[in-house]
């Protein structure tokens, strides 16, 4: 039993290195608040993704047209960019449902009501409005670096399916919602 | 990133306390900023390369460097990309002053490696409990892959991705084994001896993950570094295998070999003895 707890990580940091061992028990301390409340405090993460139980019937999801053609980044090996791109793009989308404010704002001021002492921390944790005005015409510009080309024109839409009996995805509608025309491009 | 606008804080509190600090305000919403901190990250990086992480303040700056870089690039791609994590942390170990407190450290960032994927198994086991449920196998796949089938009808992958989601058991087999090879990352917990095998989980994990969900995790395999052997060099004594090694248990007892033997006369048997 001695030889076992010798060995355990926790005990050999509180006999070699006390800075390693309170930094280990804070990880472990945040990492189980996090578990319990869903706020987390990097890098104690929670790595829930995908465990969650679903039988999607419909979806929808975000299309962008640059220069009148679909973009299309699948099984890109260049993820970060995908998602600077797509990931923004939702987050624009979810403001503009909202009525151009960040739909966070709320669910932040419930938490920080609830425990006060996160407060000084707390004021700028969401976007502002003029953060939404100014999105299109900084997408325009990444795009622009990140696909090596002018672009003129932006269209985003919506496109709505639902999963057949076999599961297989159907197309149903295909809703414009937003559009940028760059001006003055060559 | 081009000066970006939109963030996400969601509820972390360490990307509360990054967007409070005011530091993206300086150094990613300004072009000058944003080039004076690429530049500190990228010399700072090189340099320890060149002087092999002997000067701390230049590990401490890169470190922070990196740990900003992915703060940054998670709160303004607006989703916390949770792929980021392994170098956001992982320079902070060649701070420790010595290989025996690099070597303890070291072992830290092994078992927050396991800890990603053997948490990420306890989530979908026990806590989302969704291993139980047979649907989610072509779940993951149709909801991941719906416009790139609609896009691309006749590719290849369209025609595999149908198959998996027409055949749904195979598809929960696949979900299944996906999720024990995460939770074989436990074992990690309790031995070294497995690590050469270990290593190639997260390789094989997440390339059939992009694969079938198209979700690219790569960048999380620097932490995959932790579960190589470490060598170390003992003063007049051979390299050694880490793996052949107890979990640096030798060392402990070594260490309590060392002791003064004040320390061994409380022990009963010796005071028996004595």
């Amino acid at each position: 039993m001695r030889p076992f707890f010798n060995r355990l990580f926790l005990v050999r940091c509180w006999r070699q290195n006390r800075v390693l061992f309170f930094i280990s028990v804070l990880f472990i301390g945040t990492a189980i608040y996090g578990h319990r409340t869903g706020c987390e405090i990097t890098p104690a993460l929670d790595f829930a993704m995908y465990s969650g139980v679903h039988d999607t019937k419909q979806d929808s999801f975000l299309r962008l047209r640059v220069n009148d053609r679909n973009l299309d980044l699948f099984h890109t090996l260049d993820e970060p960019r995908r998602m600077m791109i797509f990931s923004t793009l939702g987050a624009y989308h979810r403001g503009m449902l909202a009525g151009n404010r960040d739909p966070v704002e709320p669910l932040v001021k419930a938490v920080v009501a609830k425990h006060p002492f996160i407060k000084p921390i707390s004021g700028r944790a969401w976007c502002q409005p003029e953060d939404y005005a100014g999105y299109l015409p900084w997408l325009s510009r990444y795009l622009q670096h990140a696909l090596h080309e002018d672009v003129h024109s932006l269209q985003v839409s919506l496109l709505s399916i639902h999963y057949n009996d076999l599961q297989l995805p159907v197309a149903d509608t295909v809703k414009p919602l937003y559009t940028f025309e760059q001006t003055g491009t060559k | 990133m081009h000066q970006p606008l939109l963030f996400e804080a969601d509820f972390d509190y360490t990307y509360w306390l990054y967007q409070a600090s005011g530091f993206a305000g300086i150094f990613v919403k300004t072009p000058v900023g944003a080039w004076i901190f690429d530049a500190v990250l990228g010399l700072s990086t090189l340099a320890c390369w060149l002087t092999r992480a002997r000067q701390r303040w230049l590990v401490m700056v890169s470190a922070i460097s990196w740990s900003l870089y992915g703060l940054t690039y998670n709160s303004y791609s607006c989703h916390h990309n949770v792929t980021m994590i392994g170098i956001m942390v992982l320079p902070y170990a060649f701070l420790a002053r010595g290989e025996k407190a690099f070597g303890l450290g070291w072992d830290g960032f092994r078992y927050f490696c396991c800890y990603a994927y053997a948490d990420a198994f306890v989530n979908k086991a026990f806590l989302g409990r969704n291993i139980f449920f047979l649907p989610n196998g072509s779940e993951f796949i149709k909801t991941n892959q719906a416009v790139y089938m609609l896009d691309h009808p006749g590719a290849w992958l369209t025609g595999m991705y149908t198959w998996f989601i027409t055949h749904p058991v195979l598809a929960y087999a696949g979900f299944l084994s996906m999720v024990l090879l995460q939770g074989l990352m436990v074992v990690g917990f309790f031995t070294k001896k497995w690590d050469r095998y270990l290593f190639f989980i997260p390789i094989l994990f997440h390339t059939i993950n992009w694969i079938f969900v198209d979700v690219l995790f790569y960048e999380l395999l620097i932490l995959n570094l932790t579960l190589l052997p470490l060598k170390e060099r003992g003063a007049g004594q051979p390299l050694q295998h880490a793996a052949d090694r107890s979990p640096v248990g030798g060392a402990d007892k070594k260490d309590i070999a060392q002791r003064p033997l004040v320390k061994f006369s409380e022990h009963p048997q010796v005071i028996a003895k004595g």
